[in-house]
């Protein structure tokens, strides 16, 4: 891939980091690529330090190649004689007309650098044009983008009124543009040839040209290339033409766009700050400062280079007039003064100390001051070409040698001296202010917060420098980690044209972990010495150091250092710095359990995401006697067997049977989908894309290849709950095949399987969003096979891609069920799956035999296009999970709702017969374009307990739960139980009080109640589409159902007890909450409990219900929340399953004795809602609220009188939560035995 | 001269009767005496039985809670018909002693101290049986794995002072 597409994509990125969604145009539903509540943590304080000292006006980088220095160089003399001997010795004559030449190439040892040829190129300076890059106009405060014309290209893009260039015709090589100036620049550039003395002697304005280097062609040989940089005899020049782009392409436009708004170092970093702000979320706060015209944080001071117009440049939401007014002041930015860094970066910690409505800490700035969050990170990011050099003086705290200063950190941590790589022999550097706005707690009356960790390395990691000493650090010590707790300010710093300077011990190694960042730690090297000869510019002869402080200071302030030579460098340094402020360590799936009883071998299953590098993980612990979480028992992402040795399987919908996933299986339509890049561009590296997601490392960036670095093979797991199998009896014995001995005398009943798969290897499955579905030893965690299915295959080259944007692969929850086919009939373990919101697909596999899977393995693969030559309308993405039933045909099936996004935007249920491979659709016919619909997870149902499927429930985007009546043994018969004309109907419609539809997207749960009714249990609400991760003010009112179905009639909410959340009410830290104990009456067809208290507040319920012994046990969540918390809270509601009451037990241990009983009844008072009347009553509690951020629905383990509830919240922990059960427990019966 | 001497004969004879029913008296009373000792004696051992029966009785209640206590725990082991475990499908009795012989691992010995303390500790062990059907306020789902909770029969041999008194007790405990 080439660096062009690079900086394309990495703009596309940037687009896509925007968390605003721009309105679709059509009715589709919008859904999101990556998890929801990532976008909405805490807004962070973001301070923008940009370098506007006079260097920035130079169009090179870095300093040195200002000036005269050593150079080959073309000469071009006229002489008299018709040789060139003597001073002319070397050049070779030549004659035209009458005039004699010598002309070539000569060195050197003080040419002025602007004049030479290697000065127009991107080979010798990175700021000069380079036809591979795609130079994108900036953008207007108002999102439209600036113009130029290679005809009339302006001086100064962002501001007109300073003249334009005819690039085809005046064109001259820049060294110096000062904004507001209004000629191109001062000097003359266009040097064409040097005189005899090393002098350009021929400058004229010509069109516009590059050099480009080619010290292998055979035209530079000629002209004795020495394969030096600096030797013009290596350069090429191209003349810049409708043809002379890369492939004959025009390139006029890019050139015109390079000279107005990225020529100088000033132009680059405005123009890249500009792209990367321009797509910087609008919730984000954002404030800006300069070293001179805008160097203080204040309402009207803040200036550009003209001597009118100030812009407020104090914290402020990204948005509206603070983000016009940070373009406009961009858009003037100004290139002239020395550079007070260590000043400026001064200022801003010095900023993050105040408080008040003008503070960073307001609520809403310059209107509301309270309440300040504790929990909000600021971010220091400074933007420079180089070397600070004011005086000391001018700083608010003179830090001294603060990074080696031992200190007690505010969350009592001793900092000791000589901690490397912090510490220095350095005083009053930039590092020293990054280290003392790290290490101070910057308001220590709000508290501290555990959110504001960064924390990705939390293991101890031993670094090795270049003498193989070997030190051990801690996470805490960690420089890629940022363990403070307490308001404080993280620093990263981007130096322009700086990486040459850092040649030398530390080496800079293209990170800021890289290079000589090892022997930093152990302390080999020290940070180099700093300017400090007397405060006083200029009496230094060496103040390299003072580049590596940019270095050390992104260390010290636990932030990043980039040093970037290019536009394209500093963008991609920003989008890191926006990639780490989103980067968290996060689960948003639900828990697996290995039992569903609590023994000496319950392991308990947790998936994660990293959204930093969109890495995943499989965690399992083990649960002690006590319930409590015990040890990591392994950890998937370590165990991925190399990538020639792993059984990775796939699907050709050509022949229909599975394939492995080889290059040289594949399909012709898979190899072309792998074949094109991130574009759908042809570039025949579908092989090595194979490869690469097999898990071969050696094709990536970071070992000298065209692909994406990963940190590990396995990528991020987001919505799929990893479901486990192990021998979970399904109760098939009661089945005809189930009990009766096969003719052939071979085949095993059902029980007989059962205990067979007691010695199978017990299986986790889960999709991951690196395209596959991975399966793992449940007990060693050692992957043994993977599943690409079919859908995913468009999507797999951006995989692959560098500029990789979050997408989803294989997201959705799989299930596995028993089930007996086969031309030769037999029971088999199949495992369902689907691509979630990956792409249309659903797949299923036979996992019987786990640890010998082959391609004959894969059942079933459908994506709703492949092999039927027009796509099917009525296939989504399918974001509910898949189900498998034995039928009343004698079949088994697999089940799932279409989902959403379809071509009919309808509800529509699909049924595969996995024995004959018929596939039966149930369209509902409700939805369209306009109103766009989708089924999501379908419900089995065996009223009888025969284990056959009885009645499919499903809920649909609209609210509808509908019913399909399967008793039939005839599959024909089968059909929607309600049904007016041939219109489907459904048994019950969601519409909150004001009649607005209710989206469900949970799978129904269906039991019975106490009493024998069929009960039907769902949540409504949707977490998957854009924007349901932000609550409008007045949310719709989002409801718990418990309906009846009677088998006859359709239920109607206004027939509905209602039961309501009355209290809340905090109990040692927790909360908790109180709902009402009406009683059903006998005309009533169920309940519901609408989630709006106090008020409407978006609580939602997206997770499945569990009914547990007549308790109906849910998850709801509500985004955001406590601003503190992990992107929203949970609360864990149960309710009598028959009433949707109070249970008359306590649930919960609220009094945390460690026993579950009435001491754990809450005493309250509140108003009834249905009498008006106050009541005070001592009752059981009904809801807790999750202490680990948004939770799906939890592992449940029993145990005796003791049930334990474990939970995977999106802070990526684990919480766990000790309850009671009704179930009917203890001692049955007793006897002395004779 | 005769007759004067049979003539007093006759009262002498008397007199012996008198001895003879003393005798017999004393006999009688100390038959009546013997069997008085012999019935306090017979008393003596059934209490004591008795006291021996119930020790063991109460050894085999303090077992039978142990293992239900067991049960309660979160993770009370592994069914695997070793270690006092045995799941549905064993045939394991309590009447073969072999399941008792304090030398194995075939049950598990009582944890705790009893005063007085047996002549040998309790003993018990843990059987999976089979399980019963669904029921009201549980899920209907056809594609789930069967949700009925487990029963399992603890059972507790008590041993008195005498190893040959043994109490044996059973009960089903749903977990």
């Amino acid at each position: 891939m080439s660096v062009k597409m690079r900086f394309l994509l990495s703009l596309a990125l940037l687009a896509v980091m925007a968390t605003v969604a721009a309105p679709g145009a059509s009715a589709a539903v919008s859904i999101s690529q990556s998890p929801l509540f990532l976008t909405i943590s805490m807004p962070p304080n973001i301070a923008v330090l940009l370098d506007d000292s006079g260097s920035m006006a130079w169009a090179y980088a870095p300093d040195s190649m200002g000036g005269n220095a050593s150079a080959r160089v073309y000469v071009s003399v006229v002489v008299s004689s018709s040789s060139c001997t003597g001073s002319y010795s070397g050049l070779t004559h030549s004659k035209v007309g009458n005039t004699n030449y010598c002309n070539g190439y000569k060195s050197f040892s003080s040419v002025s650098t602007p004049d030479t040829f290697h000065y127009k190129s991107s080979s010798f300076n990175p700021l000069y044009y380079n036809p591979s890059v795609v130079y994108t106009a900036p953008y207007q405060a108002n999102g439209t983008q600036y113009t130029t014309s290679f005809t009339a290209a302006y001086y100064d893009g962002f501001d007109t009124a300073n003249g334009t260039v005819d690039l085809s015709a005046s064109y001259r090589a820049t060294e110096t543009y000062t904004p507001g100036s209004t000629t191109g620049d001062s000097a003359n550039n266009g040097c064409n040839y040097f005189n005899i003395s090393g002098s350009c002697s021929n400058d004229t304005a010509q069109a516009a040209f590059y050099y480009t280097y080619t010290p292998t062609a055979s035209s530079a040989t000629a002209n004795g290339c020495t394969s030096s940089l600096t030797d013009d005899g290596c350069y090429t020049k191209v003349t810049v033409s409708s043809s002379s782009g890369p492939g004959g392409t025009d390139e006029r436009q890019n050139f015109a766009n390079w000279y107005s708004f990225y020529r100088t170092r000033h132009f680059t970093v405005v123009s890249s700050a500009d792209i990367a702000f321009n797509s910087l979320s609008q919730t984000y706060r954002v404030a800006w400062i300069d070293l001179h015209s805008c160097a203080a944080f204040d309402a009207s001071s803040c200036k550009g280079w003209p001597s009118s117009g100030t812009y407020d440049n104090r914290i402020g939401v990204f948005t509206g007039q603070h983000r016009t007014d940070f373009f406009n002041w961009l858009s003037r930015f100004p290139a002239s003064g020395g550079t007070n860094l260590r000043q400026a970066l001064d200022v801003i910690g010095n900023y993050y100390t105040t408080s008040g409505v003008d503070s960073p800490y307001a609520f809403t700035p310059h209107q509301t001051d309270s309440p300040e969050y504790v929990c909000r990170p600021n971010y220091a990011i400074a933007l420079t070409d180089g070397l600070w050099n004011e005086s000391t003086g001018n700083l608010s705290v003179q830090p001294g040698n603060a990074d080696n200063t031992a200190v007690t950190l505010p969350d009592g941590t001793a900092f000791p001296a000589k901690n490397h790589p912090y510490s220095d022999s350095n005083s009053n550097t930039l590092a020293d202010v990054a280290f003392h706005y790290w290490s101070t707690n910057l308001r220590p009356d709000l508290g501290t917060s555990p959110s504001l960790q960064y924390m990705p390395y939390n293991k101890n990691v031993s670094i090795k420098d270049s003498s193989g000493t070997i030190a051990n650090v801690t996470p805490y010590w960690n420089a890629q980690n940022d363990p403070a707790q307490w308001p404080h300010m993280v620093t990263f710093t981007v130096g322009l044209g700086l990486s040459s300077v850092l040649s030398s011990a530390p080496k800079w190694g293209g990170s800021t972990y890289a290079g000589g960042y090892n022997d930093l730690v152990t302390g080999k090297t020290a940070w180099p010495s700093s300017f400090s000869c007397g405060d006083v510019w200029g009496s230094c002869t060496d103040p390299i150091g003072n580049v590596y402080d940019l270095w050390h200071a992104a260390i010290d302030g636990r932030g990043e250092f980039f040093a970037a030579d290019t536009p394209q460098d500093v963008t991609l340094a920003f989008n890191s710095l926006v990639t780490r402020i989103q980067g968290r360590v996060g689960s948003s799936s639900a828990i697996a359990v290995n039992s569903t009883k609590l023994d000496s071998n319950t392991l308990i299953y947790q998936a994660q995401f990293n959204s930093s590098d969109w890495s995943g993980d499989v965690l399992a612990y083990s649960i002690n006697s006590d319930g409590s979480i015990g040890s990591q028992a392994w950890q998937a992402s370590t165990l991925i067997p190399a990538a020639s040795s792993r059984n990775i399987l796939s699907w050709d919908a050509t022949n229909k049977v599975g394939i492995n996933f080889l290059w040289t299986s594949l399909t012709t339509s898979e190899q072309t989908a792998l074949n094109n890049n991130i574009f759908g561009v042809a570039d025949g590296n579908g092989s090595a894309r194979v490869t690469y997601l097999r898990g071969d490392q050696s094709q990536e960036q970071s070992n000298g290849g065209i692909f994406r670095t990963r940190s590990q093979i396995l990528g991020d797991i987001v919505n799929s709950n990893p479901f486990y199998v192990g021998s979970q009896d399904f109760g098939f014995d009661i089945l005809p095949e189930g009990a009766t001995l096969m003719a052939d005398g071979v085949t095993l009943i059902y029980d007989d399987f059962v205990t067979q798969k007691k010695t199978r290897t017990p299986m986790l499955y889960v999709g991951a969003n690196d395209g596959m579905l991975h399966a793992f030893n449940a007990n060693t965690g050692v992957e043994i096979f993977d599943y690409v299915p079919r859908g995913v295959y468009a999507n797999l080259p951006a995989l692959t891609d560098p500029t990789y944007t979050h997408q989803y692969y294989v997201d959705g929850s799989p299930e596995s069920v028993d089930a007996f086919y086969g031309s030769t009939p037999a029971w088999h373990s199949l495992l369902a799956g689907t691509a979630g919101a990956g792409a249309h697909d659903v797949f299923l596999l036979d996992v019987t035999n786990p640890t010998s899977m082959t391609a004959t393995n894969v059942v079933y693969d459908y994506d709703g296009v492949d092999g039927l030559g027009s796509a099917d309308p009525n296939m989504g993405y399918v974001l509910g999970q898949p189900s498998i039933a034995r039928m009343h045909d004698g079949d088994w099936y697999m089940i799932w709702g279409n989902g959403v996004n379809s071509t009919n935007q309808r509800a529509v249920l699909y049924m595969y017969n996995i024995n004959t491979g018929s596939l039966l659709t149930f369209d509902s016919k409700s939805g369209s374009s306009t109103s766009p619909n989708g089924m999501f997870s379908p419900a089995p149902v065996d009223y009888d307990g025969d284990r056959i499927a009885d009645a499919i429930y499903a809920g649909d985007l609209l609210g509808h739960m509908w019913k399909i009546d399967v008793s039939s043994t005839n599959s024909s018969q089968w059909d929607f139980s309600f049904k007016s004309g041939s219109t489907p109907q459904a048994l019950f419609t969601a519409t909150d009080a004001n009649g607005n539809v209710q989206p469900i997207t949970d799978r129904p749960q269906v039991g019975l109640s106490s009493t024998g009714s069929v009960m039907v249990y769902f949540g409504t609400g949707t977490y998957f589409q854009t924007g349901d991760n932000s609550v409008a003010a007045n949310p719709p009112v989002m409801s718990f159902y418990g309906i009846i179905d009677d088998a006859t009639n359709q239920v109607l909410r206004s027939n509905l007890l209602q039961q309501s959340i009355v209290l809340e009410n905090s109990v040692n830290g927790t909360n908790f909450r109180v709902t009402t104990a009406y009683t059903l009456s006998s005309t009533q067809q169920g309940w519901y409990l609408d989630l709006n208290y106090p008020t409407a507040q978006g609580e939602r319920v997206v997770s499945n219900p569990v009914l547990d012994n007549g308790r109906v046990i849910f998850t709801t969540l509500i985004p955001q929340g406590n601003a503190c918390e992990y992107g929203g809270i949970s609360w864990l509601m149960e309710l009598n399953g028959d009433t949707g009451g109070q249970l008359t037990v306590s649930p919960f241990d609220v009094n945390g004795d460690g026993k579950v009983n009435t001491n754990d009844y809450v005493t309250v008072t509140y108003t009834d809602p249905k009498t008006g009347q106050s009541v005070t009553s001592s009752v059981p509690v009904s809801g807790k609220q999750s202490d680990v951020g948004i939770i799906q629905t939890p592992g449940i383990i029993s145990a005796g009188e003791l049930e334990y509830k474990y939970y995977s919240g999106s802070s990526g922990k684990i919480g766990m939560t000790v309850e009671s059960t009704t179930a009917t427990g203890g001692r049955l019966s007793w006897q002395q035995l004779p | 001269m005769n007759t004067r001497m049979k003539s007093q004969s006759s009262p002498r004879s008397q007199r012996g009767v008198v001895l003879v029913i003393s005798l017999l008296l004393l006999l009688v009373l100390t038959l009546i005496g013997l069997a008085a000792t012999r019935s306090t004696t017979l008393e003596e051992r059934m209490t004591s039985n008795q006291r021996d029966q119930d020790v063991a009785f109460q050894a085999a209640e303090a077992a039978l809670r142990d293992g239900e206590s067991a049960l309660q725990a979160a993770s009370p082991g592994q069914f695997n018909n070793t270690n006092g475990l045995y799941d549905s499908s064993s045939t394991v009795t309590y009447t073969d002693q072999s399941v008792w012989d304090s030398s194995t691992t075939n049950s598990i010995v009582y944890s705790g101290t009893l005063t007085p303390a047996p002549s040998q500790p309790p003993r018990y062990y843990i059987m999976q049986s089979a399980s019963s059907g669904p029921a009201n306020g549980q899920s209907l789902l056809a594609d789930a794995p069967t949700v009925t909770p487990t029963i399992y029969l603890v059972v507790a041999k008590g041993y008195g002072l005498s190893p040959n008194t043994v109490v044996y007790l059973q009960s089903s405990y749903q977990r």
